[in-house]
């Protein structure tokens, strides 16, 4: 009885201790005292989190191979044929490149100004249901990375930076039902707000409120990030993800409609962070090639679209806005 | 002194196995969560008593674990009580391991997500949402023999039954 006794005490002397870290870290949030607790995280496990990213990469990386293998061949060849077409328009590029540049200043489209990204690899994800979706990547303020910093991979919007140490960072994903970040609809001025809706049997999906309940929103539209004051969180026309589906909200002032994002949660490994955004909206010019269109027209747009990460690491403005 | 090391390497180990090999593959449902099934077990070896201890301290350090960004203290509070009660289970009933694990699997994200619903934070319901938390049962049913085995195996009895069953007449 006596041991039992103890034993409460212990518990509610615990439970006791719990309760006030809660409440100190909730009353204080961005600047709670116990933000050093984070620090302290940080220093012990990113190393290893590094060590066991590595090692699971390998096993990871075969895994995918023996997947794709079958289809392997034809990509091969596709792209052969496309880096053939590409070599070819690259020449014929050069002799016009200094054109466009004169043309372009006319224009006035010479601020238009790329995304500068700073690429790093993910570390760490969680994604337990009722805790939040992030993933940690091994880049810091070391590497001019700072909070509120929008992340993207290339395929489209990942998520925020909520918190920077000097060498690696925490990332809020998409998915996670407590961010929000602005969206816009392909090819027009309809604006809402995206949330997550967390993952459960390995389906992805988030919701996309959109103010105006008028508005007309039918599966295969296409969503856009809307830009933050200053680009913090988010930058302006990230892609995000393609309407899914269209809930009915009979009554209500907005509307709501599923989306699947473009980026691929389940597997993400190089990300770019946005360390500086564009100075003019982008518009629509980073989405994808809508499927239907001329081969041609695609291929090109495909190649204007992308938002480089792996390679140059830095997103030359005049492709992606023409 | 040395197993006591071992043992809190051995759960930071698993900790970091957590959030790598959720990066790292594409797994149906998310994958499974390690860190219940380890708190139940321990627990479950050890009494109500260690178990709210094992339970505090893995939840603080699954608080500050790198990404997080949810308040200091939630997971703490949920595994303590956990622990807690895989450990009551565990003097009680010392051969009900699994059902003692399928309960504190299911408790574990409802309690989080009662915990999330006072703080106002939006992923409460998420974590009640029964497509999120079947599968999470379902790999708990998976992992918990493979954990108490390692556990058991770590905390040097071969069986862990019968460690159980000592523990819990001594208690």
């Amino acid at each position: 009885m006596r041991d039992t006794r103890g034993t409460r005490l212990v518990l509610g002397v615990l439970l006791a201790t719990a309760l006030v870290l809660i409440t100190v870290d909730h009353r204080g949030g961005a600047k709670s005292p116990l933000e050093f607790l984070h620090g302290i995280g940080v220093t012990l496990f990113t190393g290893a989190e590094r060590v066991g990213t590595n090692l699971v990469r390998p096993v990871r990386e075969f895994a995918t191979t023996l997947a794709e293998a079958p289809s392997a061949r034809q990509r091969i060849r596709a792209l052969e044929e496309e880096n053939g077409r590409l070599r070819a328009e690259l020449t014929a590029r050069t002799l016009d490149r200094e054109r466009s540049e004169q043309l372009r200043r006319m224009l006035g489209l010479a601020g238009l100004g790329g995304y500068r990204i700073v690429t790093g690899q993910v570390i760490a994800r969680r994604g337990v249901p009722g805790l939040e979706e992030a993933a940690q990547i091994d880049v810091g303020t070391a590497d001019g990375v700072r909070r509120n910093m929008t992340v993207l991979n290339a395929q489209g919007l990942v998520g925020r930076v909520v918190r920077a140490s000097e060498h690696s960072a925490t990332v809020a994903l998409l998915t996670d039902p407590a961010t929000a970040a602005g969206a816009r609809l392909e090819g027009g001025n309809e604006i809402g707000v995206v949330k997550g809706l967390g993952h459960g049997m390995g389906d992805t999906l988030v919701r996309f409120r959109l103010f105006d309940s008028t508005v007309s929103v039918t599966p295969g539209q296409r969503i856009v990030s809307f830009g933050s004051h200053n680009g913090a969180p988010y930058v302006a026309g990230v892609p995000i993800g393609v309407i899914e589906r269209v809930e009915p909200t009979p009554g209500e002032l907005t509307k709501v409609a599923l989306a699947r994002p473009y980026v691929d949660f389940s597997a993400l490994d190089v990300v770019g962070v946005v360390v500086q955004g564009p100075r003019r909206d982008p518009r629509d010019a980073l989405l994808p090639p809508a499927p239907g269109r001329t081969p041609d027209r695609a291929a090109a747009d495909d190649r204007r679209g992308r938002v480089g990460v792996a390679g140059t690491g830095r997103r030359r403005a005049a492709d992606g806005g023409a | 002194m040395l197993r006591g090391l071992l043992l809190v390497l051995g759960v930071a180990a698993v900790l970091v196995v957590q959030v790598s090999i959720a990066g790292g593959f594409a797994l149906p449902g998310g994958g499974p969560d390690l860190v219940v099934p380890l708190v139940v077990t321990m627990a479950f070896l050890r009494g109500a008593r260690a178990g709210a201890l094992i339970g505090f301290a893995v939840g603080l350090a699954v608080d500050i674990l790198p990404p997080s960004d949810h308040v200091i203290g939630t997971q703490a509070l949920v595994l303590c009580l956990i622990g807690y009660f895989a450990g009551r289970a565990g003097e009680r009933a010392p051969g009900a391991v699994l059902s003692a694990a399928v309960v504190c699997a299911v408790a574990a994200p409802l309690l989080s997500a009662g915990l999330a619903a006072l703080l106002g934070d939006p992923r409460a319901e998420q974590a009640v949402a029964a497509r999120s938390w079947i599968p999470l049962v379902a790999y708990n049913l998976l992992t918990v023999p493979v954990v108490m085995w390692a556990v058991g195996r770590a905390l040097g009895k071969a069986r862990p039954r019968t460690a159980a069953v000592r523990i819990g007449r001594r208690a």
